[in-house]
C-alpha cells in the first residue's frame, strides 16, 4: 500500500507564558493511501495538533512529516500552501468559516488560487451545496445559517479541490444529531472514493461506525503510549 | 489562469472594502478631504505659476525705467534713439501706460491702460494677445481700444461699443472698442486695456516727447545681460528689469506661499496615515484570524499580500481622484479663501477666472502621497499576519 502520511519522531511545543508545554512527543506514525484511521482521545491531549501537523496548518518542533510522497515540515511556506491547495481538505471543529461571505463564496474560496473563472467556482461550489441538501440556503451569509449548516458548509469547502486526504477535527461535536448522521455517511461515501481520512473524535457515532480501518488511541493523553487497533466492525 | 486569478482577487478585494463599509468610510472621508485640499492648492499653485510663466513670455526682454527720488518717472524718447544703436537690440519702442480706477459691482479696482506704438510694437500675438472679436489696434488708429474678456464681460461690451474712462487726475475720455482679445495668461490680460500711443499720452497728459518707459527686444535673449549694462551706462537715473527677473520674482512669491500650504495638508495627511493604520491595528485579530483562514484552504502569503494591496490601492486611488474632483469643484466655486491668499492683491485687481493647471509632476507627486502611505498601513500588518503558520493566526483571532 502506497504511503498517505508518514510522521518520524515527531514533536511539538507550544509557549505558555515563560513555559513550554510539550504536547505532541517522539511520535512515528504511518497512515497508507485509502485507510481510514480514528484519533480517540480524551480533550486537549493534543488531538487537533497533531491533525494540524498532518494539514501543514502547523510545524513540527522536531521530526519529520511526509504528506504523499513530499516531505512537508521543513518546506517554504508557499510550497505548503500548495499542499493544502491541492491535496488536503481540512474539516474544523469551529468551521472557520469566513464572516461577510456567502455559504457558496465560502465553499468557493479554496478555488480562487486556482484561477477559476467565477462562474466554474460557482458552478462546482453549488454542486457540493446540492449534495448536501443546502442550496436553499447559497445565497445566505454564514452568520444566518444553524450550526449543522455552518458544518455542512465547511464540509464542501474541506472538499471543492478534490483532496485525496481528508482530515477531520471533531466534525460532530458542535452539530446536531441528524447533521452528525449526515456527516457519517459522507465519510462512508469519500470511503467508498478511496480517500485517506483521518478524523479526530470521541464520539461514540463515530467511533462505533465501523468506518474506520484503525483506531489510535491515546490512554491519559500520552502519546508515546498511543495503542492501536482494529476499529470496531 | 493566472489573469483569471488576479481578476479574482481585484473582485474579492473590492468586495471587502464593501464588506468593511465604516472601515472603509473612515479611512475614505479624511482622505478625500485631504487629497481635496491637496489638489486644489495644487492646481491654484500651478495654474497662477504656468500663467506667470507666460505672462512673463510675452514680456520684453528689457523694460527701460527711469528713476527720480525712487520713483518712477517719464522718460525721454532720445533713449529710444541711443538704446536702438546698441548691439543685439531688434528693436526699442516707447510706452505710455497707468492705471485707471474703475467702479466695479465687487467695489474699486484698477484697470492697466497701456498705450503701444502700432509701428514698433510687435503684433497683437507677439505680446500675448490674440483678438477674438473685431479687430487689434491698427496704424492711424485715433481713440480706439482693444479690451480683454473679462472687462467685456464686466462692462457687457463688445466690439463697436464705446466706454468712458476717468483716471485719479480727473482726466475722462471716451474710447471706441474695437477688438476683444484673449489670451493665454489671465493675469496679465485680466486688467489690460490697449490704446495707441497717441491716445494714452493724451488721456494721462504725456508730451509728445515723453513715455512711461521703453521696451527693449533683442535678437538673442542671451545678451540680455551685456545689454542690460550698456543701457545703465546711458545715465544714472535708468533702471532695467528684465523679463528674467520678472520669472523669478513671480515664481518666488507662488512658490513660496504654495509651501505653506503643502505643510499644512502634509499634516493632514500624516493624520490620515495614522487613522489608516490604527484601522489596520484595531481589527488586527480579526484580520489575522481570517488570513489564517484563508491560508488553511490553500491561499498562499503572496496572495494574502496581493489582495490587501488591492484594497488598499483602490480605497487610495478612490480617495485621491475622488479628493482631486472635490478640489476641482472647489475651485470652480473660485477658490474661497485660497485665492486671494496666492493672489496677493489686497482689493484692486480685477476679478479673473482662476488659472488652473496641473503639472504632470505634481500630479505623480499626489498620487504617491495619496497611495504609498495608504499601501503601506494596510500592506505591512497583512503581511505580518501571512508570515505566521495558519494554526497560530486561526487561534489568535476572536
Amino acid at each position: 500500500m502506497a504511503c498517505a502520511v508518514k510522521l518520524t519522531h515527531v514533536g511539538k511545543s507550544f509557549r505558555s507564558g515563560t513555559q513550554k508545554v510539550k504536547v505532541i512527543d517522539d511520535l512515528s506514525l504511518r497512515i497508507d493511501r485509502g485507510e481510514a484511521v480514528l484519533v480517540n482521545g480524551p480533550s486537549g491531549t493534543g488531538k487537533t495538533t497533531l491533525l494540524n501537523i498532518v494539514g501543514c496548518l502547523t510545524r513540527p518542533s522536531t521530526g519529520y512529516v511526509l504528506v504523499g510522497r513530499r516531505a512537508v515540515s521543513g518546506r517554504p511556506d508557499h510550497f505548503r500552501s500548495t499542499v493544502r491547495r491541492d491535496q488536503i481538505g481540512f474539516i474544523f471543529q469551529q468551521f472557520n468559516l469566513l464572516a461577510g461571505f456567502t455559504a457558496v463564496e465560502n465553499i468557493a474560496m479554496p478555488l480562487v488560487p486556482l484561477g477559476l473563472k467565477a462562474t466554474e467556482r460557482r458552478k462546482r461550489a453549488e454542486r457540493l451545496l446540492h449534495k448536501l441538501g443546502l442550496s436553499h440556503r447559497a445565497r445566505f451569509g454564514v452568520n444566518e445559517l444553524s450550526g449543522g449548516e455552518q458544518q455542512r458548509v465547511a464540509i464542501a469547502r474541506a472538499l471543492v479541490c478534490d483532496p485525496w486526504l481528508v482530515l477531520a477535527d471533531e466534525p460532530t461535536s458542535n452539530v446536531d444529531s441528524e447533521t452528525a448522521r449526515m456527516v457519517v455517511s459522507i465519510f462512508a461515501e469519500l470511503r467508498s472514493h478511496e480517500k485517506t481520512l483521518i478524523v479526530a473524535s470521541h464520539d461514540p457515532m463515530l467511533v462505533d461506525s465501523g468506518l474506520f480501518d484503525r483506531e489510535l488511541i491515546l490512554p491519559e493523553g500520552r502519546w508515546n503510549a498511543m495503542q492501536a487497533r482494529p476499529a470496531s466492525p | 489562469m493566472s489573469a483569471e486569478k488576479h481578476w479574482s482577487l481585484w473582485s474579492i478585494a473590492a468586495h471587502n472594502l464593501w464588506r468593511y463599509r465604516p472601515r472603509t468610510i473612515a479611512v475614505l472621508a479624511p482622505l478625500l478631504i485631504v487629497m481635496a485640499a491637496a489638489a486644489a492648492v495644487t492646481l491654484v499653485r500651478d495654474g497662477l505659476s504656468r500663467d506667470a510663466t507666460l505672462s512673463v513670455s510675452v514680456l520684453p526682454d528689457i523694460t527701460v525705467q527711469r528713476m527720480v527720488g525712487g520713483r518712477v518717472e517719464r522718460i525721454p524718447l532720445s533713449y529710444v534713439e541711443s538704446i536702438q544703436a546698441l548691439a543685439h537690440v531688434s528693436n526699442a519702442v516707447p510706452r505710455v501706460w497707468g492705471y485707471v480706477p474703475v467702479t466695479v459691482p465687487q467695489g474699486e479696482v484698477a484697470y492697466t491702460l497701456m498705450g503701444v506704438d502700432l509701428e514698433g510694437m510687435p503684433i497683437a500675438e507677439g505680446i500675448g494677445l490674440t483678438i477674438e472679436e473685431g479687430r487689434f489696434l491698427v496704424p492711424g488708429d485715433s481713440g480706439t481700444a482693444v479690451v480683454g474678456k473679462a472687462f467685456a464681460s464686466v462692462f457687457s461690451a463688445g466690439a463697436g461699443d464705446r466706454i468712458e474712462l476717468e483716471d485719479t487726475l480727473g482726466n475722462t475720455a471716451e474710447f471706441e472698442i474695437v477688438g476683444i482679445f484673449g489670451a493665454s495668461a489671465e493675469i496679465y490680460a485680466a486688467d489690460l486695456i490697449v490704446v495707441p500711443l497717441d491716445t494714452a499720452r493724451e488721456y494721462f497728459g504725456y508730451g509728445a516727447s515723453e513715455a512711461s518707459d521703453i521696451c527693449v527686444y533683442l535678437d538673442d535673449p542671451v545678451n540680455i545681460g551685456l545689454t542690460a549694462l550698456r543701457i545703465l551706462e546711458m545715465g544714472d537715473n535708468i533702471r532695467i528689469v528684465t523679463r528674467d527677473a520678472m520669472a523669478a520674482l513671480n515664481q518666488q512669491a507662488f512658490g513660496r506661499r504654495g509651501g505653506v500650504y503643502q505643510l499644512m495638508w502634509m499634516t493632514l495627511l500624516l493624520t490620515v496615515c495614522l487613522v489608516a493604520w490604527a484601522q489596520s491595528a484595531s481589527i488586527g485579530l480579526a484580520l489575522k484570524r481570517e488570513i489564517g483562514i484563508l491560508k488553511a484552504v490553500g491561499w498562499s502569503t503572496l496572495d494574502i499580500i496581493e489582495i490587501k494591496l488591492l484594497e488598499s490601492v483602490i480605497l487610495a486611488l478612490l480617495g485621491t481622484f475622488g479628493g482631486m474632483l472635490l478640489g476641482l469643484g472647489y475651485l470652480a466655486l473660485d477658490a474661497p479663501g485660497i485665492k486671494q491668499y496666492f493672489l496677493g492683491w489686497a482689493t484692486v485687481y480685477p476679478e479673473f477666472p482662476l488659472p488652473v493647471h496641473m503639472s504632470v509632476s505634481s500630479l505623480f507627486l499626489l498620487l504617491v502621497i495619496g497611495v504609498f502611505p495608504l499601501v503601506v498601513a494596510t500592506v505591512v500588518p497583512a503581511w505580518r499576519a501571512g508570515i505566521i503558520e495558519p494554526d497560530e493566526a486561526i487561534r489568535s483571532g476572536p
